[in-house]
């Protein structure tokens, strides 16, 4: 093995990185210009789609495909039985791309067929008979473990996917001689990511057996290998040219639609592509997956936190996808924020006839931070310390190692917390809030803060791996191409490493280009999750940049005759420092290396991983990421006790993520994930009906905010550096998100005095609460 | 399987072309005209990513039958910038960084513009109402704000 | 093949005939709705009468006997329209909370209307301004008013060969003054979870006459009944709590996604004792 520098890095003298940059690709997307997955065609391509389950549960006694089969147009009809099928996932291997036996939820593939056009597809489905055998259905985690609940999956006795108890220390020990033990009861909804673009794909085979899938993905690379197994092939047959897509949040890891679509392809005999309608994306997406927790908290008498116990239980519809990290993220966390000597934690992972919940932004950890941080409030409040005093006195700082054996390297948590809370002035806004309450009969103002932490990178995927590589490619013209694994989903990476090379080698953009990835061109790496995308990618560009510089350098001295040390890169050139006259340009340089090596371009190679980061042991000890993000929101609302309607006026949200990379896209990308943050705080849910379907499966009923809605939002970013990484940069893409809901929710509590422990917090919620708290101070009066 | 002629302006440019009577004005400008900047997010009104302008106003492509835009004039993304310069709109949108994925984009520049001929120096609150047909997962809308109220001032000659 | 047999007649006489010849024609107007339901149960074959191309079905015009709006004037005309601010202004205000700006540049009223949505932004106000439906078939016109045009969710009185025209609304008598409200989940793209229109013409602090109608909280928009008995009451608060209270023992709303029945009762009494209170003032 290579050795990879456990360098300290110093921040730069940086004249691009750090500055606000209108993404390189916006001039395509402001004009139509940019070819979308579900925009691209194939030559001779066909359209796929699939027949689904009617029924949560349901055995499937017969399939006749024969009337579909004669509809004109029609290629192929597929189903579970006429074609050989593999169980895949991402983590847990349970689920067929078409239903053999038994459909697991309301939406699960039965089957599916290729045709000229949508039309015929859709007339072709509608002939397809199936014969089910509804089953009783789990539509409630709650119910799932319980004796007599129908199971889903053979393999999985009382419907447990898995069960973890990892205990650091003795917490009961801990609670017994504690000052104050707090515990409370808190539940998540089901959430979808809402991306304008749904699911689509578009494979294609050769003769050989190889597939390409071109497809709106977000680990292009590492995704070969469940789609391998889906299709019952060998890896290397798979190949996966990312496309620009219409938004990601995580469902757009391993998706179902690409391998099924491939499938569709293979027996087609043509190219096909497969897109879901929004309807179908709403019932079969991979949504977040809802959690209850149960959390019980040791405290001093000063608010030192010596404590904590967590169970969670965790919905995982009908399929684990990636269920199983979800959840032990889920579980601790956090713990790298606040510093907890004792912390136990216990989950249950458990299967339902619903949709397959999987990825969604903050990945288990956004599903803690809101029971984690209503519950500081409660906690706050019962040791009469301001919730943010609270907070900074249990703050993890730099180098904190803690009991999972996680370590902080830069952390500016306390940082942020401070300077949210001053921005939005929030202690005398409260005071002032209290004060208009009292003689305000309709509308009572309040204001919360919560913090949040989230990792840059997870290395809990795969053992042998973590990091990515990154190869720079010089043209013949002196033009750079970044090849990279790591996609950009509308996060903007491309043009950070543009930014990066711009900066590095003193380039012009106009002669960078980073191409969507090809997986039988790009370096292997895993992709754009766990916040990992630009923490990654950079420290490997850095070291490529490098590389690539001191190349550029050494060709120049040979070309001008000059010592190495004499020069520098200036403007596309390497100049001497000495006398500017006496340079080379890269395009004179480029060209004499292909020349001098016949066809050979200079390449920059680097590569990345976290120094020490290791894999977690069986016991989920070891530290899992080099780069810890933290952030802080203070929200304030108006709560409207006559309609129980809520107004969130404002939010405010600082983060430290190390060395902002661009600035624009850093605002944009908190901006977005806070707006992610109140819809799922107010208004997001995903709801099922009595017959196990889901009931609002659009825009129209599954709400999220509007440009009507959506509060100002005020973001800022305090000074800090990553010194494990080359530029010093951590991530944003998820901690965005994780603060805003617990901050809104401890607003909505600061303005009414009633706390609420399930989402979302609807105006009927909070009416309803308002009466009963009326009636019960009613009845004591 | 009736088919229908259909006359229509497109972006300027005259069109005559046959098509199936259950199409929508979105399928036929983005499979017959090629015009695939008009963006499909959801085909049921509700995320304004298809908008396009007809006789000026806009409108959600998806749920427009084609035979009703007969005799319309259309204009797409496509047909905004002039050859050598970008909508104002259209500038604003990248210098402000109002762009994300852009899925939404195509659809919600579309609406900025018949924005800003309806309010050329719009208050917040009819740039709020302006655009709510148009749903961005994205950028929480802030940035988009921002460009609006860019491009108002650039078009007033006021930046 | 699933098929669309379109017809856009310029004459209303063709339209007239047509819809007479084929019983299951649909009415296309803006198709906001039409073609996003259509799409929903899989855009099966349709028999479709496109009325956007007949003379005067867009037109808004002032007449003796009241403001003429047509069944195919768009949302946004209704909302811009000066005579419709001027004189009905919760309509132009129902109009400009339609769905949204591109929603509001397809849609007609006589669409709104004639879905028979319980949740129709547009229906209450025409209700309690005592609006009256203009009918048209081959056999003449006939008038109905709005508050009795709906028979049940998606039911209406017109009968087969027959087409909505358009809509008188009588000027209002001097003094009144109408309010509206739409309580929705978020403020933007949002369906009624209870609509409330009332029109309260007030003289000398006393009521002279109140309407109320309600929206989305029963199987058709509701008319508010038993009012008359407030003829001569102190316009005030307590008669506006009296007929909140009133009009939440006759809203008859479901549970559904959007709300379940408790809440939209209790949205019925605070909106309507609101609206009261602003048309009082």
């Amino acid at each position: 093995m290579p050795n990879i520098p456990d360098v300290h890095y110093e921040k730069g003298n940086y004249s691009v990185v750090g500055t606000k940059q209108p993404y390189i690709d916006a001039y395509d997307k402001v004009t139509g210009r940019t070819t979308y997955i579900s925009d691209f065609s194939l030559p001779g391509m066909l359209f796929g789609k699939a027949l689904r389950s009617p029924y949560p549960h349901a055995r499937i006694l017969s399939i006749d495909t024969s009337a579909a089969e004669k509809v004109p147009g029609i290629k192929c009809v597929l189903t579970g039985k006429n074609v050989q099928q593999y169980k895949w996932g991402p983590v847990t291997k349970d689920e067929y791309l078409l239903a053999v036996d038994k459909a697991n939820f309301t939406g699960d593939e039965v089957a599916a067929v290729a045709g000229v056009d949508e039309e015929a597809c859709d007339e072709a489905l509608s002939k397809i008979k199936v014969e089910y055998e509804p089953l009783p259905a789990i539509l409630n985690m709650h119910d799932a473990m319980k004796e007599g609940a129908p199971l889903i999956h053979e393999e999985f006795p009382r419907n447990v996917n898995c069960h973890f108890d990892i205990p650091r220390g003795d917490f009961e020990a801990v609670a017994k001689n504690a000052y104050l033990v707090h515990e409370g009861e808190y539940e998540t909804s089901l959430e979808y990511q809402s991306y304008i673009e749904p699911m689509a794909g578009v494979s294609t085979w050769d003769r050989k057996g190889n597939v390409t899938i071109y497809a709106g993905i977000q680990t292009p690379t590492w995704s070969r290998n469940d789609y391998a197994v889906a299709l019952g092939i060998p890896v290397e047959k798979v190949r996966i040219v990312q496309m620009y897509f219409g938004g990601g949040f995580g469902a757009k890891l391993s998706q179902q639609v690409h391998p099924l679509g491939a499938l569709i392809a293979k027996y087609a005999e043509q190219p096909v592509r497969f897109v879901m309608n929004r309807e179908e994306d709403f019932q079969c997406g991979l949504p977040r997956v809802p959690m209850y927790f149960k959390i019980k908290t040791a405290w001093s008498k000063e608010g030192k936190y010596l404590g904590k116990y967590v169970y969670i239980l965790a919905d995982n519809g009908a399929y684990g996808s990636y269920g199983i990290p979800i959840g032990l993220t889920a579980m601790y966390r956090i713990d790298i924020m606040y510093q907890v000597p004792v912390v136990h934690s216990v989950m249950d992972l458990v299967y339902t006839n619903k949709v397959p919940t999987g990825c969604f932004r903050g990945f288990g950890n956004t599903q803690m931070h809101l029971a984690h941080e209503t519950h500081i409030d409660e906690v706050a409040e019962m040791l009469g310390i301001a919730p943010d005093e609270l907070r900074i006195r249990n703050f993890a700082g730099e180098n904190y190692k803690n009991p999972h054996g996680w370590k902080t390297n830069s952390c500016e948590v306390t940082k942020c917390m401070v300077r949210a809370v001053e921005k939005s002035d929030y202690h005398a806004k409260a005071a002032e809030m209290a004060k208009e309450n009292e003689t305000s009969p309709d509308i009572k103002k309040g204001i919360g803060v919560a913090a949040a932490v989230h990792v840059s990178g997870n290395r809990s995927f795969i053992k042998p791996f973590e990091g990515a590589g990154i190869l720079l490619r010089m043209n013949e013209q002196g033009k750079v191409y970044v090849l990279s694994n790591e996609p950009d989903m509308g996060q903007g990476i491309r043009t950070v490493l543009t930014m990066c090379v711009a900066e590095g080698l003193k380039l012009d953009p106009e002669h960078i280009c980073v191409p969507d990835p090809d997986s039988n061109v790009v370096p292997f790496g895993l992709g754009c999750f766990a916040s990992r995308g630009t923490y990654m990618a950079t420290g490997a560009i850095h070291m490529a940049l490098n590389d690539m510089k001191a190349k550029l350098i050494k060709l120049a001295a040979e070309l001008l005759s000059l010592p190495e040390d004499e020069l520098d890169l200036k403007d596309g050139a390497v100049v001497s420092v000495k006398d500017p006259s006496k340079k080379a340009t890269y395009a004179e340089l480029a060209w004499k290396h292909v020349c001098d090596f016949p066809g050979q371009n200079i390449l920059g190679i680097g590569y990345f991983t976290p120094a020490g980061v290791e894999y977690p042991d069986a016991t989920k000890y070891n530290n899992i990421s080099g780069g810890y993000a933290f952030g802080a929101d203070v929200a304030e609302v108006e709560v409207n006790v006559k309609t129980g309607q809520i107004k969130v006026s404002k939010i405010w949200g600082v983060h430290d993520v190390g060395q902002p990379m661009n600035l624009l896209a850093l605002e944009g990308q908190l901006q977005g994930g806070i707006a992610m943050g109140y819809g799922w705080a107010v208004m997001e849910h995903l709801k099922y009906n009595e017959k196990g379907r889901v009931a609002n499966a659009g825009f129209l009923d599954y709400q999220i905010p509007t440009s009507a809605d959506i509060p100002e939002i005020d973001v800022e970013f305090v000074d800090s550096f990553e010194w494990t990484t080359g530029f010093g940069a951590k991530s944003i893409g998820e901690n965005s998100l994780n603060p805003t809901a617990p901050a809104i929710l401890n607003a909505i509590s600061n303005a009414i005095g009633i706390r609420f422990y399930d989402l979302p917090v609807t105006a009927e919620k909070v009416l309803k609460a308002l009466k009963e708290k009326a009636k019960a101070s009613g009845a004591k009066a | 399987m009736e088919v229908k002629e259909l006359n229509f302006v497109v972006n300027g440019k005259p069109y005559k072309v046959d098509v199936r009577t259950n199409w929508t004005l979105a399928q036929v400008l983005r499979e017959k005209l090629g015009l695939l900047g008009t963006k499909v997010g959801c085909g049921e009104g509700e995320c304004g990513a298809c908008t396009v302008l007809m006789n000026g106003e806009t409108v959600t492509s998806c749920l427009v039958l084609a035979v009703q835009a007969e005799g319309s004039e259309i204009t797409t993304i496509e047909g905004l910038a002039s050859a050598d310069k970008l909508h104002p709109v259209q500038q604003a949108f990248i210098d402000a960084g109002a762009i994300q994925c852009g899925y939404c984009t195509p659809g919600m520049v579309m609406s900025a513009v018949a924005l800003l001929n309806r309010y050329p120096d719009p208050t917040d609150e009819q740039i709020r109402y302006g655009l709510n047909g148009n749903l961005c997962r994205c950028t929480g809308y802030q940035k988009i704000f921002e460009a609006v109220r860019l491009a108002s001032k650039r078009m007033r000659g006021e930046a | 093949m699933f098929n669309i047999s379109y017809f856009a007649p310029a004459k209303l006489s063709e339209a007239l005939e047509y819809l007479y010849e084929h019983k299951e024609a649909k009415v296309l107007a803006g198709g906001t709705d039409l073609i996003a339901k259509w799409k929903k149960i899989g855009h099966p074959d349709m028999e479709l009468l496109d009325i956007r191309n007949i003379e005067n079905f867009a037109e808004i015009s002032e007449g003796k006997d009241g403001l003429f709006i047509g069944a195919g004037a768009k949302m946004a005309a209704v909302q811009y329209n000066s005579a419709v601010n001027e004189k009905f202004p919760i309509l132009a205000w129902a109009a400009s909370v339609v769905g949204s700006v591109q929603v509001r540049n397809l849609a007609t009223i006589g669409g709104n209307i004639c879905n028979a949505a319980p949740s129709a932004d547009t229906v209450t106000p025409l209700i309690v301004y005592g609006a009256e439906a203009v009918i048209v078939s081959k056999k003449g016109e006939r008038r109905c008013l709005v508050k009795d045009f709906f028979t049940g969710p998606g039911k209406t009185v017109l009968q087969s060969g027959e087409l909505l025209k358009g809509f008188v609304l009588p000027y209002p008598e001097k003094g009144s003054k109408a309010a509206f409200s739409k309580h929705g989940r978020r403020i933007g793209m949002d369906l009624a979870t209870v609509g409330v229109a009332v029109n309260a013409c007030v003289d000398g602090g006393k009521i002279k006459d109140v309407k109320v109608a309600l929206g989305a909280v029963g199987p058709t928009p509701i008319y508010v009944t038993g009012l008359e008995k407030f003829a001569g009451a102190m316009a005030n608060e307590a008669a506006a709590e009296e007929i909140a209270a009133l009009a939440e023992k006759q809203a008859k709303p479901i549970t559904d996604v959007r709300g379940t029945e408790e809440y939209r009762k209790d949205m019925v009494y605070e909106n309507v004792r609101k609206c009261l209170k602003k048309a009082f003032a």
